[in-house]
Formats: C-alpha cells, structure tokens, sequence
C-alpha cells in the first residue's frame, strides 16, 4: 500500500435506477462500482489506470461486461463471437464466473488453483480453451486462493465457476455498499462539471 | 482547342533552340491527338494499380562504406562525394547521440541533392530515430504561432525509449481467411489463432488486414500483435511446419509455439516522441474531452512538467532519450524571429540536430530589409556547419537518370538515356527526370517496349523547360495580360508611370526581340526606342524622359 493508496475521492450518485460508486486515487487509479438501486446487488465493478505517458487507460471490467456495441470499422481485431465468453457476476455467497459458447463435452475441462501465481486455472484437455483467473478481491484482503472452497459445472454450453467468499470479503463488500449509500448525492457531480464546462465555452 | 492553341505558338520557339527542334517538329505532325491518349490510358489504369512513386523514393541511405568513404553509385545515391562524406560524419554523430543541439546547413543550387542528402541521412538513421520533414513554408499558419509549430517541431524530433506495459496477443497462425465483400471494395476476413493450451477466431478490421497482407502472414508463423497500436510482428515459423516445404528461406527462423494464454500483457520498449507525450497529456481527459476540440497550442507548464518526468525516468533508468533530426527544407522561408527562436532553441539540452537546406545565395533575411548569405542572420550561419553540394557532372546525370528509370520501372535504350542526359545538362536535372515519366506514357502509347529518341523529342516538345518558356514569355509579353497598360494610357498616364514603363522595355530588350508593337503611340515610343537602343538594354534604370538628352520630352507637361 503506498502513500497514493490512501485517502481517494469518492462520490456516488443513482442514475438509471442504478447506485454508481466512483473511486479516484491521487495516482489517476480508478474504480467504479454500480449496484442495483433497489436490490444492492454488485452489476459492475471496473478499474482502469493511467498508462506510464500519461494517457487514459481502458476500463478492465471485474464484474459484469462492457456494454456491447458493434465492432467499429477502426478496430483492429476483435475475437468472434463464436469464441467463448467470459464474464464474472456475484451472488451474495460466492464469486461466480460463467464461460459461455463452450460447446465441448463436460469431461474436457479440468480446474486447478495455481498457488505461485494465485489464479484459478481453467484447462482443456482438446486444447480448445485455457484460462487463468485472477481474483483481485482476494488480493485486497490478502488472503490465498482456498481449493476446498471452489466448485464448478458446466451446462449449457457453460462452465459456471463459483468460490465461496470468505468472512472477511463479505464484510468488506457490506462496508463498501453502505458507504455507498451514504455518500450518494443528488445531482451527478458531472452534471455540475459539465455545467461549468459549457459556460466556459 | 487546347493543342491547336498550342501549335500557333512553338514553331516561334523553335527558332530559339535550333538543335533539337528540326527533328522535333516532325514527330509533331505525325503524331495523333492528345485526347486520344489520354482516352486510352484511363482503360489502362483499371487494368494495371500504378503505385505512387515519390521524387526521391529511390533513396536508401547515403552509400557510405564502413570508413564513411562515398561510394560513387550505392543505395540510390550518385555523385557529390564531399557533401555525402560530411552528411556520414554527421550521421556518426547523431548515431553515437552525443551531440544535440547543433545545425547543419545543406547549401547548394537548386537540383543538387540537397533534400537526397537529408533523406538518406533519414533512411540511414532507420525506423527507431525521429526523423522530422518540416518544409519553411509549413509554420505560418493563422491556427498556430511560428515558434510554437517550430517548437513542436522540435519536440517530435527527440524519440523517448520507454518500456510500458501492453496488450498483446501471441500465437501461431492456423488459418488466416480474407474475402473480398460483393462490391469489391472492402475487405473482411478472420484469422484462427492459437498457443499450445488455446484456440481463438478473431475477426479482423480492414487495417489488421492490410497490415496482415503487408507482412505476408501465413499459416504457420508465429506472430505478436500489439493491441494498442496494431504493429504486427513476425516471430518465425512454428517447429510443427519445419517439414513442410523442401525449400525454405535462409532467414527462416523456426520458433516454438507459445505457451498459456493468447493475450498477454508484457512489458514492451517502445519509442514515441516528446510531442506523442504532450498530446497524450494536454488532452482534456474523461468526459471533459468531448468538449475539447484540436490540442492546438501546447501550454508551457504540460512541457516543462513532461521534461521534468523524462528526467525523473532517466535517472530511474526507465526511459532513454533518442536524440533525432529535424529536417527544414527551403529555411530560408523562415523569417527573422523564427531564426532567433532557433538560436534559442538549439541550446536547450532536449534538443534535436538541425539540418537545414537552402538555395539561396545572399539574400534579404524575411521579415528584415538586411541581406545575409543564404538569407539566414549570421549569429544562427555562425552556430551551423555549413556542407555545400555542387552541380552535377554530366557523368552523374546519367546515372540518376538511368537510377530513377529503373525506380519508375521505365525501360530506356541508350540513345534516348543520352539524350535525357545532354537535356538535363543543358536545363536542368528536375526537368529530365520529369521528362522520364512523360516519355514513357509516350513510349507506352505508340506500345513500344523501351522508351527510344523519338519518345523523349515527343515530350521535350510538347513541354517547355524553364529556358524557353523565359525566353517565350520574354519575346511574347507583350500579348499577355496587363500588358496592354503601358500601350493604351493616355499620355498623361504614362508621365506619372514613367518609372514603371522602362522595365517592361528592358526586358524585351535584353531577349533580343525585334517585335516591335504596333504603333499607335508615337512619342513615348520613340523614347523607348531611343531609351533600349542606347542603353543597349540592359540598364533597366535608363529613363526615357531624361535619357541621352536626344530624346523628346513627353514627361515636361
């Protein structure tokens, strides 16, 4: 934890019946959070840095998915739709990832827990598909990756992957959400910036 | 319309250049019609892509051996030893970055190499030095201060080496797919990747294409694609295709698949420019940016807060500085607070070399009345070291032309390259390397092979060089626009003109020409006649109302 770690500018505010929790460390690290208004339940969580030069990272989305969008006739390469689909979203007990589009036979895939590097490993056994999942929530209350705690399925033409969540990250996520709620102000604090911006010009 | 105006007027011309025009006017008669060529190169054209072809594309370095000796004929380079081994000791000490701040002045007549010289420097230094090409005309612009687009300038000349984490996607090719949509025009295409564990389709954009086509990607390679910036690269082939050809490449290099992932995030050295950073920092960011229009001007806290955090980096040993080139073609476009922005410029420890170039013999400095050798104030001539490039050699025109043939993919026999050489010695060397394409869309349309004498009369006809279209315009001006004043003012008029009127005079004086105009107006004709016969023409100062004392005096109303 370094000096920059410390004492970030937070601000929430509801829009479109949806909490959204913003997070600004001093380095230009961010994170937003967004919660269901009614229900409280996490729909997205994304964090984005600033590169080394100074220019605006992308968001790299935690939980929940970037909205989709057609692919623009500037990009360059996008993975094709038929690829599987990977996209984590919680439930109160458990850290759940889904992998969509995996159209193999169940007895191909085989999980492990990395220990050195701290991930989940997803593997094939046709050499179709590998992945390596980082848990970053764990890393925050510093605590290893627990095998007993892991269990998964696949349906569907899914892999569903859940992890139970340890005590200390469920009173983290509680403590998140209530200052949440307590930091929520009326008016989007860009609406008075946008304000501010459009008088200037 | 266009060549019947045309063919009124050349038989005059002719007269002037006895050499070649005989033979010259016969190729004319023969000759169809232009539009009738040009009818037919448009089929043509849909038939075969010409690819762009620049001046001086021909360039690959400056043809220097490992003792900065020049070689007579090497990498497109020909003649002008001095100036090249000059240019190679500056290479050295650009190379071995341990000078900055220094101007090189490139100084020569126009069509001696000037620009060749600094674009082999470029192509010399490769792709990882700032290479700049800044023209002197460039900076005025109403958008942007002169010194604020030098000083940017600058800053796009000095390369940071950074090492900066990035996206990349690392694997073997196994299937690389690209169609063509029902109209032919744009492409779409899909590429199957994978590693050792790992298989992903990407669909591709129209530019992960044509760079893909570029690198000549196959099934089989190994290749790196960045994810911010697209650049591709080819690692090898993969040990799993080794048996597949009996014949490989010698620089075919066998690599092993990847492992794990095929998004990585690795750490990668990369150079941008000092400008890259001050754009990428004076954006306003978020949603501000929306709102924001051009960077524009850059602030000078952005700037100096950026020098400040390439120090911090250096000292850190996270970046290096990559000292580069700014290249001004025709400096002495630049006027005088633009040089003392240089002088100033040229001092600070984050600055570039300077090379500039110039045709100008002594000349008014811009922006003063004080004339200065090559139009540059001496305090910036006294911080430069001055290279000069002399005319060319009639052996050395032979060789660009025959060089910038074989670039323009012109095949030429020996008599016609000889003719191209005595035409360039003769006018100059941009108009027979002009010539070369001209003559060979002549060549093409009679469906000759090889561009023969013929061809290169046709054009050397049809278009004037610098010499005869002066001397043309000089015996001729008279039938131009606006130069019906000094003809049909009344008397009056011409006595408050009386200063501008000789000049007019003189100049056809100094052709030599006998047409005389049409007299409708006899004094002040009569004090032209007497003004260019005594003065034999050539003092355009002589003034008819008082010269020689013989003359009438029409200006004593």
């Amino acid at each position: 934890m370094t000096s920059a770690d410390e004492d970030p500018e937070k601000v929430a505010f509801i829009k479109d019946s949806r909490r959204i929790f913003h997070i600004q460390w001093k380095d230009g690290r961010e994170m937003v959070e967004e919660y269901d208004a009614k229900t409280d339940e996490l729909l997205v969580r994304k964090v984005r840095q600033k590169s080394r030069l100074g220019a605006e990272g992308k968001w790299e989305y935690e939980i929940g998915m970037p909205p989709s969008r057609p692919p623009a006739e500037t990009e360059l390469l996008v993975p094709s739709s038929n690829n599987p689909i990977f996209s984590r979203k919680d439930t109160q007990d458990c850290f759940q990832w889904r992998i969509r589009n995996l159209s193999f036979p169940s007895d191909v895939f085989s999980l492990s827990i990395d220990d050195e590097t701290q991930q989940i490993l997803v593997k094939t056994s046709n050499k179709k598909y590998y992945k390596r999942i980082s848990v970053p929530d764990l890393a925050r209350v510093s605590l290893p990756l627990d095998p007993s705690r892991l269990e998964w399925k696949h349906m569907h033409n899914t892999l569903i992957i859940s992890y139970r969540k340890p005590t200390e990250v469920r009173m983290m996520e509680a403590r998140h959400r209530r200052e949440a709620k307590e930091r929520t102000v009326k008016v989007p604090p860009m609406f008075e910036e946008m304000a501010k911006a459009l008088k200037q010009h | 319309m266009k060549s019947r105006r045309k063919s009124t007027i050349p038989r005059v011309k002719y007269t002037a250049m006895p050499s070649l025009m005989s033979q010259i006017d016969a190729i004319i008669m023969a000759s169809g019609s232009a539009a009738d060529a040009i009818g037919r190169l448009s089929e043509v054209k849909d038939l075969h892509r010409i690819e762009r072809i620049g001046a001086h594309s021909h360039i690959r370095g400056l043809g220097l051996d490992d003792s900065l000796e020049a070689r007579y004929v090497s990498q497109g380079m020909v003649g002008q030893k001095e100036a090249r081994r000059a240019a190679g000791i500056v290479l050295q000490m650009i190379k071995e970055g341990k000078i900055a701040g220094r101007a090189i002045l490139l100084a020569g007549q126009p069509g001696t190499g000037k620009t060749a010289i600094a674009m082999g420097i470029a192509k010399a230094l490769g792709e990882d030095t700032p290479f700049t090409h800044l023209s002197g005309s460039e900076i005025f612009s109403l958008e942007m201060s002169k010194t604020e687009a030098l000083a940017q300038a600058f800053r796009r000349s000095i390369g940071v080496r950074i090492r900066e984490e990035s996206e990349l996607i690392e694997g073997e090719v196994v299937e690389l797919r690209i169609d063509r949509t029902a109209d032919g025009a744009g492409k779409s295409g899909s590429m199957t990747l994978k590693t050792t564990e790992m298989e992903t389709i990407y669909d591709l954009g129209a530019k992960m294409i044509d760079g893909l086509t570029k690198e000549k990607v196959t099934a089989g390679d190994i290749i790196t694609i960045d994810r911010g910036s697209g650049k591709i690269s080819k690692l090898g082939r993969s040990f799993a295709r080794s048996r597949d050809y009996d014949a490989l490449g010698p620089q075919t290099r066998f690599v092993q698949c990847p492992e794990g992932e095929l998004q990585k995030r690795k750490e990668v050295v990369h150079t941008v420019t000092l400008h890259e950073i001050d754009v990428i920092n004076s954006r306003s960011q978020g949603f501000l940016a929306l709102f924001a229009g051009d960077t524009g001007e850059i602030k000078q806290e952005v700037r100096e807060q950026i020098n400040a955090k390439v120090a911090e980096w250096r000292e850190e040993g996270k970046a290096d500085i990559v000292p580069g080139v700014l290249f001004i073609d025709e400096v002495h476009m630049l006027d005088i607070e633009c040089f003392s922005f240089l002088n100033r410029a040229l001092e600070q420890d984050t600055a570039p070399i300077v090379i500039m170039a110039t045709n100008r013999g002594i000349t008014t400095i811009r922006g003063t009345d004080y004339k200065s050798p090559h139009g540059i104030p001496l305090d910036l001539l006294d911080r430069t070291l001055i290279i000069s490039t002399s005319p060319y050699t009639e052996k050395d025109i032979k060789k660009i032309i025959e060089i910038r043939a074989e670039e323009e993919d012109v095949e030429m026999a020996e008599e016609a390259l000889e003719l191209l050489t005595k035409i360039g010695m003769d006018t100059s060397l941009r108009y027979s390397l002009h010539l070369i394409t001209a003559a060979n869309l002549v060549c093409k349309k009679r469906k000759g092979s090889s561009v023969e004498i013929p061809d290169v009369r046709r054009v050397y006809s049809l278009f004037d060089d610098i010499k005869r279209s002066t001397q043309f315009l000089v015996e001729y001006q008279q039938e131009f626009l606006f130069s019906e004043l000094q003809e049909n003012l009344p008397e009056d008029a011409i006595n408050g003109d009386a200063d501008d009127q000789p000049m007019a005079d003189a100049h056809s004086g100094g052709g030599g020409a006998t047409a005389a105009p049409s007299g409708t107006r006899k004094v002040p004709l009569e004090g032209k006649g007497m003004a260019s016969g005594i003065g034999g023409g050539v003092a355009p100062q002589a003034q008819p109302a008082t010269g020689e004392g013989e003359a009438p005096q029409p200006m004593q109303h």
